[in-house]
């Protein structure tokens, strides 16, 4: 009862948002009985558009008209759908005649030439006041193939495509649970892109699953075509630079992430899935975590969290030491890293941002060219620039050591969006550093840190585990223990079941062989 | 009426007590009490940890009985109306002199040891800006933020306990040389570092459960402060002998300055870096109770718009003492402000609810 009055409740979200989507929409048009009008009519709806095909077809002696667009439509599935059953039929229900999965009996024509924007063909028939769309929408799907960014050694190698009834598929393929719950919106006023929010209905908090509807619905722009758009209307802060929305185009992530209690939003037309509410540590984690071992998979997780602050202060902190603390280094490198500083006429943060800026511009050089090109400019790049850079006297060679290990540690971030915030924010804790030396970094981390305290995703807090403190939740975030630890689900989605499995091993019963 | 999910678990009380107790005085507390009660100073420490433990109990006994209101909200309904606007302007007063206290003496150390010529409103800016980002916020924002830099202090009793490698326990020795009267003194100089625990009259209202858990959390708060208190001052005292004590303000820095590990040097920076984030959260605590204070003052509900204009006052106060007799005045002036609020006050007021029966409605929900 309680799943029914769901399906009520959503529809009636669902009509409400139509409404307001629609609100530009002229008054309800009704099909003629002349079928010369109803085709004229369309004809003058969608102003004459050239890839508009009426084809005339005669049924058991009535007069009728076929309405397509040819550039939604696939004409294969016209003649065998439609084409071939009309002609060879003998009776006179046309319900029993159109052999397609999608019909649908209209009265309303403008509801028709929607439908027709979305790849239904039209029949209309001289004398009735109905018209009969057929889906038969041209489906152009690239396969499912590995996303070329979330690569894993060992796991599953497929990956969510440009098409949202492919995506659902992958996902509904790996949970064949009847509380898979899908909820379907129109978005964009012009661009009219279907999306769907997917969550578990016995797991997520339903008071997350109706802010996330809330804001989705709240959001009315014309544009909205892809999930990149969207993300930025519906995350908490936009300006904050940390990713509140989790981007991934594989589906066991999505598949994890559900059965945690969280919402994907998936969208037509990008193959990149928004997971929300996500913490700081989600972006860190990786499916690899899950193929491989508990110790490999700890060992990872730890080294890409060190990565994290490696790439975020191993530059500044260099930068302090050289200019204000030379003190803090041990003496037998003290005077071979005083011996190369020394030949330096800039001071050390122009240096680092001058290291930083040429990586960032071989990064994105590469990025641009066709990749047998990008990788040449990689080789240039690493190689020529960096060598000769340290000849001409330009930048001294520790600090090349340090802007290398800073852009190795950066490329380590599972998630690309996470890595461009580090990225972004390595120069103001620079600057911070060249200024005030390691009070310097101090403050500047420390105001990273507060501000992680402070953000929320979705109303849960962005940086648990650790701020607010709860250490059973390292388990899997921090570290990975073996699944039979994993006795709860993380707590910062509020799942309604925190249980997701029974001590299997723990008393000692596992000893049976 | 605060809702559940506003609210503070005991632990987290209890850690946003000690980052409020735990601030500048790290560096100082040593010598300052050394001063005094010469090398019985540590037994000052503990001395001065019992008294805290009365006045957090006095202090306890007056939020119990208006277990749903703030200090502010429970003040007119005690003493009046005009009294209670001189009492709560002395509080406000109180806070903002002890911020102000805190920035100096921590701009006095960074221009001392890091940065001499340095501007100090510069890191007075750096230090008030940065900490009243996170003051601005509500109670619990800020116990979550004092959890996760709560390990630092950890890190600070490690290196600090590595200096253990040059003590003689012989420098303690003979106990009570000072005299009881001395170590008396030296207690009241070691009471307020010990002061923060305020903070417990702006968050009971906030705290999850009953009376009976909030006291135990502020009170093993108190007992974490005075064992660290004292472990410093004991550590200074066993390493350093008492000629070397008079000359040094700062005995843990050059206590670990000394010390060569062979992966880094010149631990007292490494020490400096740790007792800043150790000072940020101090200050954020007291940022925070002066804007409540003010605000409060003004009637309004929400702080986050005084909390500016608060810092700026702060500011301009740290400005002023340019010499070590004027960061004198300042400090005797907080301390009387304090003894007076944290001490006399509290038992006042918990005198006149007690015989004139005042008290707050109960919680609704706990």
């Amino acid at each position: 009862m309680g799943f029914l009055g769901q399906m009520f409740s959503n529809n009636r979200r669902k009509s409400n948002s139509a409404a307001k989507n629609n609100r530009t929409a002229p008054t309800a048009k009704y099909v003629a009985s002349s079928l010369q009008d109803n085709i004229s009519y369309v004809n003058e709806a969608l102003f004459r558009t050239a890839d508009l095909i009426s084809r005339p077809i005669d049924y058991l002696s009535e007069q009728g008209s076929l309405l397509y667009l040819s550039s939604v439509c696939d004409t294969i599935k016209i003649h065998q759908f439609i084409l071939k059953p009309l002609l060879g039929a003998h009776e006179a229900n046309l319900d029993r005649v159109l052999t397609a999965a999608i019909v649908e009996k209209l009265s309303n024509l403008e509801k028709a030439i929607d439908l027709m924007l979305a790849g239904y063909a039209v029949l209309f028939l001289e004398g009735k006041e109905e018209c009969y769309a057929v889906q038969v929408s041209f489906i152009n799907d690239r396969s499912v193939t590995e996303p070329q960014n979330e690569k894993t050694i060992q796991g599953a190698h497929d990956g969510f495509i440009e098409s949202m009834r492919v995506n659902l598929q992958l996902v509904r393929k790996q949970i064949n649970s009847r509380n898979l719950v899908v909820r379907r919106y129109t978005l964009g006023n012009m661009t009219k892109t279907e999306a769907s929010i997917v969550y578990l209905n016995d797991l997520a908090n339903p008071e997350l699953v109706e802010e996330i509807d809330r804001r989705i619905a709240e959001v009315n722009a014309d544009n909205l075509m892809s999930g990149f758009l969207l993300l930025e209307y519906i995350e908490n802060q936009s300006f904050s630079p940390f990713p509140q929305i989790l981007q991934t185009e594989r589906p066991d992530r999505v598949v994890a992430n559900l059965l945690e209690g969280r919402v994907a939003l998936l969208m037509e037309g990008s193959p990149a899935t928004l997971i929300m509410p996500v913490t700081f540590f989600a972006f860190y984690q990786s499916p690899d975590d899950y193929y491989s071992r508990s110790l490999a998979g700890s060992f990872l997780r730890l080294l890409r969290l060190f990565s994290f602050f490696i790439a975020l202060a191993l530059p500044a902190f260099y930068i302090a030491v050289v200019s204000f603390h030379y003190e803090v280094i041990p003496m037998e490198l003290f005077y071979r890293i005083k011996g190369s500083v020394e030949k330096i006429p800039y001071p050390p943060i122009l240096e680092a941002l001058f290291m930083e800026l040429t990586i960032e511009l071989l990064r994105e050089a590469g990025m641009r060219l066709p990749s047998p090109i990008g990788q040449s400019i990689g080789i240039v790049g690493g190689l020529v620039i960096g060598d000769a850079v340290v000849r001409v006297g330009l930048v001294s060679y520790p600090m090349i050591t340090v802007v290398a290990l800073t852009a190795i540690a950066s490329f380590v971030v599972p998630s690309h969006e996470m890595s461009y915030s580090v990225r972004l924010l390595r120069f103001p804790v620079m600057i911070a550093a060249a200024l005030f030396g390691f009070v310097g970094i101090v403050f500047a981390l420390t105001a990273i840190l507060i501000h992680l305290c402070k953000l929320e995703s979705f109303g849960t807090p962005y940086f648990a585990p650790i701020a607010p403190m709860r250490v059973k939740d390292w388990k899997d975030a921090i570290i990975r223990l073996p699944f039979w630890k994993l006795n709860e689900r993380p707590l910062d989605p509020h799942p309604q079941k925190l249980v997701q499995e029974i001590g299997a091993k723990e008393e000692g019963n596992d000893d049976r062989g | 009426m605060i809702a559940a999910k506003d609210k503070i678990t005991p632990g987290q009380l209890m850690i946003l007590v000690i980052q409020s107790q735990i601030g500048v005085s790290v560096l100082f507390l040593p010598s300052t009490v050394e001063s005094i009660a010469r090398n019985d100073a540590w037994i000052s420490v503990i001395l001065a940890g019992g008294v805290t433990l009365l006045l957090i109990t006095i202090m306890w006994a007056l939020s119990r009985r208006f277990p749903a209101m703030t200090l502010f909200e429970y003040l007119p309904l005690l003493l009046g109306k005009f009294l209670g606007k001189i009492v709560h302007v002395i509080y406000a007063m109180l806070f903002i002199l002890a911020c102000s206290l805190i920035a100096v003496q921590f701009a006095d150390v960074v221009r001392d040891w890091v940065f001499s010529s340095t501007p100090s409103w510069i890191i007075l800016g750096l230090l008030l800006v940065t900490s009243l980002y996170m003051a601005q916020e509500n109670i619990r924002l800020i116990a979550r933020f004092f959890v996760l830099t709560f390990g630092v202090i950890f890190v600070l009793i490690l290196i600090a306990a590595y200096a253990f490698r040059d003590a003689d326990i012989l420098y303690i020795l003979p106990i009570n040389q000072a005299g009881i009267p001395n170590i008396f003194k030296g207690m009241l100089k070691a009471m307020t570092s010990l002061f923060g625990f305020e903070i417990l009259l702006f968050s009971y209202p906030y705290v999850q459960g009953g009376g009976k858990g909030i006291l135990k959390a502020t009170l093993f708060a108190n007992l974490f402060s005075t064992l660290l208190y004292t472990f410093l001052v004991f550590t200074c005292l066993i390493v350093f002998s008492p000629e070397e004590l008079k000359i040094i303000p700062q005995p843990v820095l050059y206590m670990v300055k000394a010390l060569t590990f062979t992966v880094f040097e010149r631990a007292d920076l490494y020490i400096l870096t740790i007792w800043t984030v150790v000072v940020i959260s101090t200050v954020i605590a007291y940022l925070f109770m002066a804007a409540k204070s003010v605000s409060a003052l003004f009637g309004k509900k929400r702080h986050k718009g005084t909390a500016p204009f608060v810092s700026i006052v702060i500011f301009i106060i740290a400005l002023i003492p340019h010499n070590q007799d004027t960061t004198n005045i300042l400090q005797n002036l907080v301390a009387i402000f304090a003894s007076v609020s944290l001490a006399a006050l509290p038992l006042i007021l918990l005198c006149i609810s007690v015989f004139l029966n005042i008290k707050g409605k109960e919680q609704a929900e706990v």
